[in-house]
Parts: structure tokens; C-alpha cells; sequence
């Protein structure tokens, strides 16, 4: 697959990086999907759940923007949408001009790894490895030279502010410190969408204040950044907002 | 991903638990060198039976005395001198002959008592068993015809009496009667028909007359032209025999080459069960491996989901618990084909030092082909128990494995 980004570069005022048609999605609990989070009590029963109902969402390049609502309304869902880790029920989903649902596992896999940066809540790193290696895990799939893996993460570790702690452990950092070990890792292989699902939920005002400025300094080298939250101190930072409620984008 | 990469991440998650590792690479360690041992015995055991045939002689036909049954009239008296006698005079075909005729023998000399299988038998028997004189000479032509009263040891015949000094040309006694050693055979281990280190060889005529049931024998041996000629030559001492005792057919014979594809049998049929045996362990090995996997695999759900969002292809995933699976198969089977070999001599050392065999060692060949089946078979084990841990794994959803508690 070759880099999206080429072409949406040029027509970058016309052309949406993300487009969300009428996307809908629903959750059936008694699959084997459900079980995991759920257990076996309600595994018994069939319960859809609709976490989208008939969203619309376009987001040009280089926007920044939050995605708001309260918990339950369906904004992780969407985040995993746009992030290519689920797909939708129902509806169209064009990232870069190209229809995700048509699209493979392998194809997929590809598309998170070079266009797509994730940022989570829960930081998500591997505790078995240090800071480099958790940074540079997402170059081990798009068959990146090992030498030119190092410098890359080095270079994304540098950019983060976090060049000094590069052998340490995920645990044994701050949660600040392992958030934006995160964030370089999801902008290592340079996609050109950021999506961070509550990037701060786990940290305290300050570390979230500064993972913040993080995210905003990359919006300003032109990436995508979407960014999941409820928290009205950021979403009032945010030069575009979303809100979701009980699965609805409402004005 | 690429290969090395795999392997590396492979080896990290393993080292990472290293006892739980240790643990299932022991199974597959007790698999292979199970296997290997197997294998080694086995084709020693071959070995060693295709040598103890082939130390009989060559192109040898053995006849015996069929065991008594209802069927067989009951005036006949088995083999006997006179059928040698007239072999030796009718088949043509027949290069040499000789009896044997099996007695208990009480051996005294020097104070010491010890009884020892005897052979009556006659000068052509070293010819045909392949039988060599370390010191003195064999029985004489002249010895057979006089009945005169010499006898050949065994190798370890004084040994056993405790006796250090040469005994040819000294005088003992032989169930109460003096007879002169007149020499003593080289050592040459067990062989299918007689074992020669702890016999005593004596004259036909003079053991005719130390035993009841006088020109009976317990054996004759006939030595074929060469090994074309051996098959034409059974035919004919089968006909004759059968004539000379009026049609009555109270003896079997069987040529060296087909005792020795019988035995060689056995020894596959015993190859092939031990094979079995550690296939079945391999197979436990296997299980063990498949355990450790699922468990590493639900233990690492959130790292696949991880994996997957920065993008972890199916592939990516499935490889690199295939890779771990195949790490722990390969280091366990180097181990194993290392423990197997060492397991293989040490077990051949106690056998030999149990059998005193001087001649033929007892061996545990290592061959490539042994090793190599033992090595595939652990890779097949971690291949094949590995995979379906791999695919759950490589098919989580990425988005609830991100999400897994």
C-alpha cells in the first residue's frame, strides 16, 4: 500500500481527511465479543447495544479538534472508528478518500500503522520494555532497518521532551512522562492523524497540561489531532468541538 | 515484521518467564531425547543381532530337531551321527559338516568344580562357525577317530574356574574322566547357535559315550559352497535328511541369511514400538507447550491489542507465537538431542559392563537420520501445538483486547 499522504497533502483545502457518513454502530453483547468485558451473566442474552446512531463527522487536514459528551455517549466508539479499529454497522467512512469498510485486516494494519497515531488513556505501553523499544514497536511492522528504527524513536523521544529517560521502563516513570513516551510512539512512523482517547484522564493537572501542549505542538506541524475527552478545561482550549450524546452528534 | 525481529521479541517474551519457559522446554528436552535414545538402542540392538548372526558363520545352514508334537510318529530319533556321515558322503552341495552334540560338563582341575556346557563335535566346526584357536590347536580328524580323550576350552572357561595359569597341555577332568587340553579358542562372543566362550569342545565319539541317549545330537551344522549355493544346498540336505529318516521329517533348517532377515525384523518391530513410545511423549511435550501459549497468549491480551493499534498485522501476531512456540521447541530439542546422545552412551556402557561382552560392544550409533527425525519431529510439535494458541491470538479484536482487564 502506498502512503496516502502524498496526494491528500496536495488537495489539502478541499480534501477531508476524515469523512463519517450516517455511521452507525452497534454493539451485540451475548457474541463472543461482549465476554470479555461483560461476563457471563450477561453473556446469555442478546442485548444490542447502539453506541452510534447515524453520525456525521468530516474533519479536514491539519484540524484540531475534541470530541466531547458524557460517558456512554458513544465518543470512544467513535474515536475506534475513525482510528480503524472497529468498523461501523452501518454508514461510510472515508479516510484519506478511501472507503475503510472495503478494506482487508492486512490493509487495515498497514493503514494504522503509517497514518494513524494512537494516544490512550491508560498509556497502553508494554511495562517489559523500555522507552525506546515501546517507541519504536510500531516501526518492527513496517519493515524499518533496525538502526534506522533506534534513530527514528530517538528522534520522537527528543520531540517529546523525553530524549534523557529513553532505557527506562514504563514503570519506572511518571504518568506524565509514560503519556508522552506514548504520544511519540504514535508519531514515530509520522502519520498524519493523531487520535488520543482521554490522554489526560489518568494524569494530574499538570503532566495533563503539558501532554496537552504536547498534542497541540504537533497539530501545529500540521497533523491531524483528534482528541477524546470530557473535560471542559481542555475542551475549551479546542478551536473545534464535537458533542456526542446517546450515540447523536448534537449541535 | 521480519524474521529477526520475531525471533527477538520471540526470545525477550520467553526470558521474560523464564521458569515457566524452562518448565515446558523440559517436556520437550524428555521428548526428543527419549526419541533419540530410541532410535540409537534400537539400531544398536540391530546391530548387534546382525553381528551375533553374522559371527556364526558364514553361508551356514542349521539344522535342529523339530520339537516333539502328536504328528510325529513317535520311532524317531531325531538327529544323529549316522545322518552326518551320510551327508558328508551324498550332498554334494555341502562344502562341511559338523554335529554338536550338547552335554552338561563337570570341569574340575586344581581343586576347582564348575559345570559348563560341553559340545561334542568333530574337526570341521571352527571352519564353519568361524571359530579361531588362540593358543594349542582344535580337535584332529584323528582325535574324532580315536575317540581320544582332548578337549578344547572356551576363552573364559579357566577364568571362570578362577584358573590364572595355561591350561594346554595340562590334564583335567571332565565329568570324573582325565582329558588334556589341547587348546583353547579365541574370544569371540555370543552367537546365535552356540556361545563358544564358556564351552567345552570335545570329540563326537568320546561325548557319544559319556552321554544316554548315545548318537543323538542336538544339532547339526552345514556349511553351503557359497552364498548362491546355500538355498540349492538347504533344499538338498532337507530332501536327504528327510529320506534317511523314511520320509519322516523330524527337523527343521533354516540358512543364516533368513535367520538373520527374522531377526532383523524383530529388531525394527522393537525399533518401531520404542519410536512410538517417544512420539507419545513428544506428543505430552507438545501439550505442555500448547498450555504455556494459552496461557501467555490470554495473559497478553492488551499487548496483542497494542500490538494491533500501532499495526500489528493478523500475521505479525500470529508469527510471533508461532515463534515463540517454535523458540521453545528448537532450544528444548537441541537440549534433548544432546541428552539423548550422552542418555544413549551411558546406557550402552552399563549394558556392556552387564554383559561382558569382549568381542562385540554393545553401541548406541548417533546416526544423522536420528537426529534429524528427533529435531523435526520437535519442530512439527511446536509448530503444530503452537498454532491454534497463535490464532486466537492473531484474532482478537483489536479494539476489546485494548480494552481487556
Amino acid at each position: 500500500m502506498e502512503n496516502a499522504r502524498g496526494p491528500a497533502d496536495a488537495m489539502k483545502e478541499n480534501q477531508p481527511a476524515i469523512q463519517i457518513e450516517n455511521v452507525s454502530k452497534v454493539f451485540n453483547i451475548s457474541r463472543s465479543a461482549g465476554s470479555y468485558q461483560h461476563g457471563a451473566v450477561r453473556k446469555r442474552k442478546v442485548v444490542p447495544v447502539k453506541a452510534l446512531n447515524g453520525v456525521n463527522l468530516c474533519v479536514s487536514e491539519g484540524e484540531l479538534l475534541a470530541i466531547s459528551g458524557p460517558s456512554g455517549s458513544g465518543k470512544s466508539t467513535l474515536l475506534h472508528i475513525i482510528g480503524c479499529l472497529l468498523k461501523p454497522t452501518s454508514g461510510r467512512y472515508l479516510f484519506m478518500a478511501r472507503p475503510v469498510e472495503t478494506l482487508n485486516e492486512f490493509q487495515l494494519a498497514a493503514l494504522r500503522n503509517r497514518n494513524l497515531g494512537f494516544v490512550f488513556q491508560a498509556f497502553n505501553l508494554l511495562p517489559r520494555m523500555s522507552a525506546l523499544e515501546n517507541v519504536l514497536l510500531p516501526l518492527i511492522y513496517n519493515s524499518t532497518s533496525s538502526r534506522r528504527r533506534r534513530e527514528m524513536a530517538r528522534q520522537a523521544l527528543d520531540q517529546v521532551g523525553l530524549s534523557n529517560r529513553s532505557h527506562h521502563r514504563p514503570g519506572e516513570l511518571s504518568g506524565g512522562e509514560q503519556q508522552r513516551v506514548a504520544i511519540a510512539r504514535a508519531l514515530v512512523t509520522n502519520p498524519s492523524v493523531i487520535l488520543a482517547d482521554e490522554p489526560t484522564g489518568n494524569l494530574d493537572s499538570e503532566s495533563g497540561a503539558s501532554v496537552l501542549n504536547t498534542l497541540t505542538d504537533l497539530n501545529r506541524t500540521g497533523k491531524t489531532v483528534i482528541i477524546v475527552t470530557h473535560e471542559q478545561s481542555i475542551v475549551e482550549r479546542m478551536p473545534r468541538i464535537v458533542k456526542l450524546r446517546d450515540g447523536v452528534v448534537v449541535p | 515484521m521480519r524474521i529477526l525481529d520475531g525471533v527477538r521479541t520471540g526470545i525477550k517474551s520467553l526470558v521474560s518467564s523464564w521458569l515457566r519457559s524452562l518448565l515446558s522446554i523440559l517436556g520437550v528436552v524428555i521428548g526428543v531425547g527419549t526419541l533419540v535414545v530410541m532410535i540409537s538402542i534400537g539400531e544398536g540392538t540391530k546391530q548387534q543381532i546382525v553381528r551375533s548372526v553374522q559371527a556364526m558363520g558364514s553361508n551356514l545352514i542349521v539344522i535342529e530337531n523339530r520339537p516333539r508334537k502328536a504328528s510325529i510318529r513317535r520311532e524317531t530319533v531325531g538327529l544323529n551321527l549316522r545322518d552326518v556321515e551320510l551327508l558328508r558322503k551324498h550332498c554334494h552341495l555341502a562344502k562341511a559338516t559338523a554335529p554338536l552334540k550338547m552335554l552338561l560338563m563337570k570341569f574340575s582341575y586344581g581343586g576347582e568344580t564348575l559345570s559348563f556346557i560341553g559340545q561334542g563335535t568333530t574337526a570341521e566346526l571352527p571352519q564353519i562357525a568361524n571359530l579361531d584357536i588362540a593358543r594349542g590347536r582344535f580337535l584332529s580328524p584323528r582325535d574324532v577317530q580315536e575317540s581320544a580323550k582332548v578337549c578344547v576350552l572356551g576363552a573364559d572357561v579357566p577364568k571362570r574356574l578362577g584358573v590364572k595359569e595355561d591350561l594346554v597341555n595340562k590334564l583335567v577332568t571332565l565329568n570324573g574322566q582325565g582329558f588334556l587340553v589341547v587348546g583353547i579358542v579365541k574370544r569371540k562372543g555370543l552367537t546365535r547357535i552356540i556361545n563358544p566362550d564358556v564351552c567345552i569342545f570335545a570329540p563326537i565319539s568320546v561325548t557319544r559315550e559319556m552321554s544316554d541317549n548315545r548318537g543323538s545330537l542336538s544339532r547339526i551344522l552345514v556349511q553351503g559352497w557359497n552364498s548362491d549355493l546355500v538355498h540349492r544346498a538347504k533344499e538338498e540336505v532337507s530332501r536327504l535328511l528327510t529320506v534317511f529318516h523314511g520320509g519322516n521329517k523330524d527337523f527343521v533348517l533354516w540358512a543364516q541369511d533368513e535367520l538373520l532377515e527374522r531377526q532383523r525384523k524383530v529388531a525394527e518391530t522393537l525399533q518401531k514400538a520404542l519410536g512410538a513410545i517417544a512420539i507419545i511423549a513428544l506428543v505430552i511435550a507438545g501439550i505442555g507447550i500448547m498450555n504455556v501459549l494459552l496461557a501467555s497468549v490470554s495473559e497478553r491480551i492488551r499487548e496483542v491489542g497494542i500490538r494491533k493499534a500501532v499495526g500489528a498485522s493478523p500475521l505479525d501476531v500470529l508469527m510471533q507465537f508461532v515463534w515463540e512456540s517454535l523458540l521453545l521447541t528448537v532450544s528444548g530439542g537441541l537440549i534433548g538431542i544432546a541428552v539423548g546422545i550422552a542418555a544413549g552412551n551411558s546406557i550402552c556402557g552399563l549394558l556392556n559392563v552387564h554383559l561382558r561382552q569382549a568381542q562385540y560392544k554393545w553401541q548406541a550409533p548417533i546416526s544423522l537420520q536420528s537426529v534429524l527425525v528427533s529435531f523435526g519431529f520437535a519442530l512439527l510439535t511446536g509448530l503444530f501445538f503452537g498454532l491454534y494458541p497463535a490464532v486466537k491470538a492473531a484474532r482478537l479484536d483489536p479494539c476489546e483486547a485494548l480494552t481487556y482487564e
